[in-house]
């Protein structure tokens, strides 16, 4: 029954006391996949993509009175938890003072644990190279990418206009390429 | 996968394959994440309630100070405020003056004479206080007939 709502009804229904508990599980089980992989292809490591998808959520939950009623539910949740992973590797870089290289490597050997020995050669080539792409840019080509979001909506979840993000996902497409013919 | 030809330069669009998302979701995800949050968000509510208590008493902390003080104050100043209408030691000489000046009668006629108009009654109140009560007790007994009472005062340091 669940599916049938529309996100506007979900989200009418978890601000209902009545209601709320119920409606706001049915909003959790409908983006915690979607959002669980947004997060993780920026934080690569499991555990932290659940604690910050958590985060996300205890977020939404707490803001859910806030949230305007002309903006998409979608979008909202998409932002906050972009937010959430942007800020994560933000504070891991400021920690400690590591640089950004560290960071990256770091990064890319979660990748090869997680692809395993017996992983594609491209596809780790192309992971590498995504890795090495600046934050926000990643973020744009992988919502593109694997997510293929609509620019309208990114637009709204970066306050970027279509136009930027067309170029920005046009030069990240060039650098990975650049990267992968080669490494 | 389709193959990738090392001497051609890489082109992300000739790899559709490329697009699936390669990180599997944990085991059991769908139903140990909303188990957890709710864990959390019930952690989250009790914090929340905490916090909501703990603002109602800072916000009534002052009020509830305010009162406190208001109350102490009256509870201080009540019996202060009940013995007013017990005679001050000044009014208690006064009014033995007045009571001698009632039996005799040229104490009286001296009384009246000192006594100034009523914005002058205060000051002289607070001088007959400070006469000694000897002193004016030998005044009253022995030297009634002999000058008024101001000069007398007049007379005193």
């Amino acid at each position: 029954m669940g599916h049938e709502l529309t996100d506007e009804d979900l989200l009418a229904r978890a601000r209902n006391p009545d209601t709320a508990g119920y409606a706001f599980n049915l909003l959790v089980r409908r983006y915690q996949e979607r959002l669980y992989r947004v997060i993780r292809r920026m934080v690569i490591d499991d555990e932290t993509a659940q604690d910050l998808l958590q985060e996300t959520f205890v977020k939404a939950w707490r803001n859910l009175d806030k949230f305007r009623a002309d903006a998409k539910l979608s979008t909202w949740l998409y932002r906050i938890a972009t937010n959430e992973a942007l800020s994560h590797l933000r504070k891991q870089k400021r920690r400690f003072f590591q640089p950004i290289e560290d960071v990256e490597g770091q990064l890319a050997r979660q990748v090869d644990q997680t692809l395993g020995p017996d992983a594609d050669h491209i596809e780790q080539k192309l992971q590498h190279a995504i890795l090495r792409l600046p934050e926000r840019q990643r973020m744009v080509f992988q919502l593109r990418y694997y997510d293929e979001m609509p620019y309208e909506d990114m637009a709204e979840l970066f306050s970027i206009s279509v136009g930027a993000l067309k170029a920005s996902y046009h030069h990240a497409v060039k650098k990975i390429e650049a990267y992968v013919t080669a490494h | 996968m389709a193959p990738h030809d090392p001497k051609k330069p890489f082109r992300l669009e000739e790899h559709p394959e490329l697009r699936r998302d390669f990180f599997a979701l944990p085991e059991g995800f769908e139903d140990r994440f909303p188990f957890a949050l709710q864990q959390r968000l019930a952690q989250e509510k009790a914090r929340a309630t905490r916090w909501s208590v703990r603002r109602a008493v800072w916000l009534l902390a002052p009020t509830v100070s305010v009162a406190c003080l208001v109350v102490a104050a009256f509870v201080w100043l009540a019996p202060q405020q009940a013995a007013e209408p017990t005679l001050s030691y000044a009014d208690l000489r006064l009014e033995s003056i007045v009571e001698e000046a009632a039996t005799d009668p040229e104490f009286s006629e001296y009384l009246m004479e000192a006594l100034p108009p009523d914005a002058a009654q205060a000051a002289l109140q607070t001088a007959l206080t400070a006469i000694p009560d000897t002193a004016l007790n030998t005044f009253l007994t022995e030297n009634a007939d002999e000058g008024t009472l101001a000069e007398y005062l007049d007379s005193q340091p």
